[in-house]
């Protein structure tokens, strides 16, 4: 079954290099307006995050199956290459976020486009502290989201479904499959057979 | 014959039904398959399901039709009468089954920050809405809603489809609001707006976690209370979500419930016929009462609901285009950027309420309220004042809004009330009345209360409560007659005793004499003293606002003086800062992007230097300085934004000492293509065109090429910037440019975005590639150079 957790927005911190690179800067480089970016942000930002464990089919070559349909993805399948089973989760900053970023876009486009690309970061951020708590002491592959490599983003609507993301985390879908809240990410991470890792 | 349930609710407790899936998969439902897909293969077992909870003792039960909509099920007819007919079947022969239409929420969530736009929502539950009316429902039930707008597209689907009761329950969560923010007062204020029958909440909550919800209703609301827990929260046992709380346990909380004001009791995530049964057992003696009417006058937004009281409110006046150039010129451009400022402005500065009134003789009204409305609610949380002359603008507004708004206005003529009221009807609001009619303004009080009082009649015929009017006895100005002010705190006080909340456009008692400001704010502070609920005001104004928090402080409406303390600290402090002129120049602050110091220090320049001079000899080569160190990579995108900021803050000190005539005359048209909504790149390009003195129309994201053209051709400008950032709208980009160069070849586009290269730039036929901003700004320049003047 599905379970949920949350994560304090104080506890979230951006990576210095993942935000210089939304910043588009250096990571040396002092931005003036992040500081006050990050507050209104820890106003905004409810974080939780909620997960499944599910067993791999490989219904055919290059094709896996979570348990709610097939999809064909050679990229996917080679990062899973040795798991049974995967952890399936759904993170997201929440709606309030968007709320700020709309009003921002009104009122400043620098303080938009900071706060955008910080509140980018914390997801991220988000998602590293969530990938975290769900494996535990367990030994993982990197996570893969639907949309990256051939993995199609069609599968964001049946995974955020099994995840029950939107009744949980309030995760809702625009028709050209982008998510809303828009500072959420889902994400597929497999589990090692235990006695390979040993 | 069953009664109907409208007149049942009055008399006696009911009982909904409880969980749905769960059951459903103990029967045997795989995980992972929507319940209703069994209300065609395997009919009996919802059947079953139904008869489980009708012997438990419910009487309202639910159809299996939570999910279905035409937006999910090709189906959803075929769907929803299988629903009705294992329904029907299980409630055969029961003499007290009422059979409610299930309906939850569409899945997808509403714009501005989805893409559910408000009237297909309408439509998606207007389908619904027929079938089930056609099917024989006793009632709607629209539950589990967790947004207050998708909500209010349902109930107003119902209302327009069918003559249904109406039950809505929504999802608090632990911190009593619903996802998108409403709390339970403005959920009330929406839903008895609109004339539902029934409210409540269900979901997320167990029983104890709603006690609390229970008594905010209790305390707001005049409607039967709904209430259908979930068996408690859900609890991780051994990787399993499973919800712990007992029958026994649920109907003791129930129970407490019960006698705290629920009035329809049920269950939800959980709950079982085992539940309902004790639920039951244990309510049934309690003795039922629904709830005592409530004479609240209130007006809510999408997160809040404003009270009218004693404690008077503040209604923003400055988005209103009488005697604002500035914001007429922005209504005729369609432009909405002055008049969201205005509003974000007046919530920062206090006020509670914000009017918007956009009347102007030569622009469609009814459009543009309504635009304004979309407008200002994706940005400020307050609530509104649709304030108009024409009913069809008011109708398009209150359709709308998110929330119950304040209307204005009503009059005493007939035909002001035939055209307004049944708006009211309809949508909910609270209507502020002018005590005039046909035959003018009266000269005297008691001849006010008059006309108020045939309104307040007048709107009883209609079903619009007195407490949903607020009367305006209207200020006329002291200058033609000196009477005129006491006239009208005469009638604040004869309406006051007659049970009237009033309203007044303060700043009307001053207009033709000097410093207004002075008159305004004193007799703001008499109107208070005689008990003026709320005042349609300038809150830029200190003498208002003055008058406003020393009133509030004196008359104890301000518990330790805090929020008198804290403005007066904030407003008057001694200044520490040295009188001499800023030491910053203008050029040092646009490079820094220090945006209040670039406006003092233009403020300063503009003393000794002409206006175009501080333009080319400050801002300019600052901007230049900035934008060749972002090209350089000595500075960066952040950076850039900030200067053009600082310079955007002083070209509009500098604009207003400027004449018109002056303005440079270089425009640029701007558009993110159809099918794409990524327009922070567009955004940062429109920022840096103005920091350089362009006139650029902002058409937004997502916009048809015909728009494009369209604009273009209007204003007569020859050059058009379009951004894509997706591989998917670069065809829409290359149609847009084809119409355009069709339409005129003397027009020269421009493109950029992340998918674009200057070989695909070239080959859609671009005219120029620009690789990030500052490019646009370069080749925008260049363009104006090589035109003939």
């Amino acid at each position: 079954m599905i379970s949920v957790q949350e994560i304090p927005a104080a506890k979230l911190q951006p990576e210095p290099g993942e935000l210089a690179a939304r910043l588009q800067t250096k990571r040396d480089v002092t931005v003036a307006g992040v500081q006050e970016a990050q507050a209104a942000l820890e106003k905004a930002i409810c974080c939780r995050f909620c997960w499944i464990k599910a067993p791999i089919l490989r219904p055919a070559e290059n094709t896996l199956d979570f348990g709610f349909g097939a999809f064909f993805s050679k990229d996917l399948t080679k990062n899973l290459d040795g798991c049974a089973e995967a952890f399936l989760f759904a993170v997201t900053l929440g709606l309030g976020v968007d709320r700020l970023l709309l009003r921002l876009a009104q009122v400043s486009q620098a303080r938009h486009f900071i706060t955008d690309a910080l509140a980018s970061a914390l997801a991220e951020a988000a998602c590293d502290q969530a990938e975290a708590r769900i494996k535990g002491a367990l030994s993982c592959k990197p996570r893969f989201s639907p949309g990256y490599g051939d993995l199609p983003l069609e599968m964001q609507k049946p995974l955020l479904n099994r995840l029950e993301a939107r009744q949980r985390l309030g995760i809702t879908l625009t028709q050209n499959l982008l998510m809303v809240p828009t500072k959420s990410i889902t994400a597929i991470m497999g589990i090692y057979h235990e006695n390979r890792h040993s | 014959m069953k009664t109907d349930i409208r007149k049942r609710i009055q008399t006696d407790r009911l009982y909904c039904d409880g969980g749905t899936g769960t059951l459903l998969q103990a029967m045997g439902l795989p995980a992972g398959t929507a319940p209703e897909l069994w209300n065609l293969t395997h009919p009996e077992k919802i059947t079953a399901l139904h008869a489980a909870y009708l012997d438990a003792g419910s009487n309202i039960i639910n159809t299996n039709t939570f999910g279905v909509n035409r937006d999910k099920y090709e189906n959803y007819e075929e769907l929803i009468r299988a629903a009705f007919a294992c329904a029907k079947k299980a409630a055969e022969g029961r003499r007290d089954a009422y059979i409610a239409f299930d309906i939850g929420p569409t899945g997808r969530l509403m714009e501005p920050l989805g893409d559910l736009a408000f009237e297909e929502a309408v439509d998606i539950f207007a389908a619904n809405m027929r079938l089930a009316d056609a099917c024989g429902a006793d009632l709607i039930f629209i539950e589990t809603m967790n947004d207050s707008y998708e909500t209010k597209a349902a109930v107003l689907a119902a209302k327009e489809n069918t003559d249904l009761p109406v039950f809505v329950t929504t999802v608090f969560d632990g911190s009593g609001k619903l996802m998108t923010g409403a709390d339970p007062a403005a959920m009330i204020a929406l839903l008895e707006g609109m004339g539902v029958d029934a409210i409540g909440m269900n979901c997320s909550l167990g029983p104890e976690q709603m006690l609390g919800l229970v008594e905010q209703f209790a305390k707001n609301t005049s409607l039967p209370i709904i209430v259908n827990p979930n068996a408690g929260l859900p609890e991780v046992i051994n990787g399993e979500t499973v919800f712990t709380v007992e029958p026994e346990e649920f109907a003791l909380c129930m129970e407490e419930i019960a006698k705290r004001g629920g009035c329809i009791l049920g269950g939800c995530c959980g709950t079982t016929p085992a539940h309902i049964r004790r639920m039951r057992e244990k309510t049934d003696p309690i003795p039922y009462a629904p709830p005592a009417k409530k004479n609240k006058t209130v007006v809510s937004s999408y997160t809040h609901a404003v009270a009218i009281s004693r404690d008077p409110i503040l209604i923003g006046e400055r988005i209103n285009p009488t005697g604002k150039p500035r914001l007429k010129e922005a209504l005729r451009s369609a432009d909405m950027s002055y008049l969201i400022h205005e509003g974000v402005r007046q919530a920062d500065a206090g006020v509670q309420i914000l009017d918007v009134n956009v009347g102007l003789p030569e622009i469609d009204e009814r459009e543009m309220l309504q635009k304004a409305v979309v407008e200002l609610q994706a940005v400020t949380d307050l609530p509104l004042q649709l304030d108009s002359s024409d009913p069809a603008a008011l109708a398009a507004a209150m359709r709308i809004y998110n929330g119950k708004p304040l209307i204005n206005s009503v009059n005493g003529e007939e035909e002001s009330m035939n055209a307004v009221f049944p708006l009211v009807q309809k949508y909910g609001g609270t209507l502020i009345a002018l005590t005039m009619d046909s035959a003018g303004i009266p000269a005297t009080a008691p001849e006010r209360l008059e006309i108020a009082e045939r309104i307040a009649r007048r709107a009883a015929a209609f079903g619009i409560e007195k407490k949903d009017l607020v009367v305006d006895p209207l200020a006329l100005t002291v200058s033609a007659d000196q009477n005129s002010a006491l006239v009208t705190l005469e009638s604040i006080r004869l309406l006051r005793e007659n049970g009237f909340y009033t309203s007044l456009g303060v700043s009307n008692i001053s207009f033709g004499l000097p410093a207004r400001d002075k008159i305004n704010s004193t007799f703001f502070s008499c109107a208070m003293e005689n008990g003026l609920n709320c005042a349609i005001m300038n809150p830029f104004s200190a003498g208002m606002m003055d008058a406003w928090f020393a009133y509030r402080a004196l008359h104890g409406l301000d518990p330790a003086c805090s929020a008198y303390i804290n403005y007066a600290d904030q407003n008057h402090a001694p200044s520490e800062k040295p009188a001499d002129p800023p030491s910053l120049t203008l050029h040092f602050a646009v490079v820094k992007g220090m945006k209040e110091e670039a406006a003092a220090a233009a403020a300063a320049a503009l003393k000794s230097a002409a206006p175009l001079d501080v333009i080319n000899g400050e801002i300019i080569p600052a901007l230049n300085e900035i934008g060749e160190a972002f090209e350089q990579k000595k500075a960066y995108l952040p950076q850039l934004l900030m200067s053009a900021e600082a310079a955007g803050a002083a070209f509009d000190v500098i604009k207003a000492a400027m004449p018109a005539a002056a303005e440079t005359g270089r425009t640029v048209v701007l558009a993110t293509v159809q099918g794409d909504i990524h327009d922070i790149g567009k955004n940062i390009v429109r920022v840096l065109l103005e920091s350089y003195g362009f006139k650029v129309y902002d058409l937004g994201r997502d916009v048809a090429p015909e728009r494009v053209v369209d604009c273009a051709l209007r204003r007569g400008c020859k050059l058009v910037g379009l951004s894509a950032l997706m591989t998917t709208t670069v065809p829409a980009m290359a149609e847009t440019i084809r119409l355009l160069h069709s339409a005129d070849p003397g027009i020269r586009v421009l493109v950029g975005g992340a998918v674009l290269t200057p070989d695909y730039a070239e080959t859609i036929h671009a005219d120029y590639y620009a690789k990030d901003a500052m490019d646009s700004v370069r080749i925008a320049e260049q363009f104006y150079r090589e035109q003939p003047e």
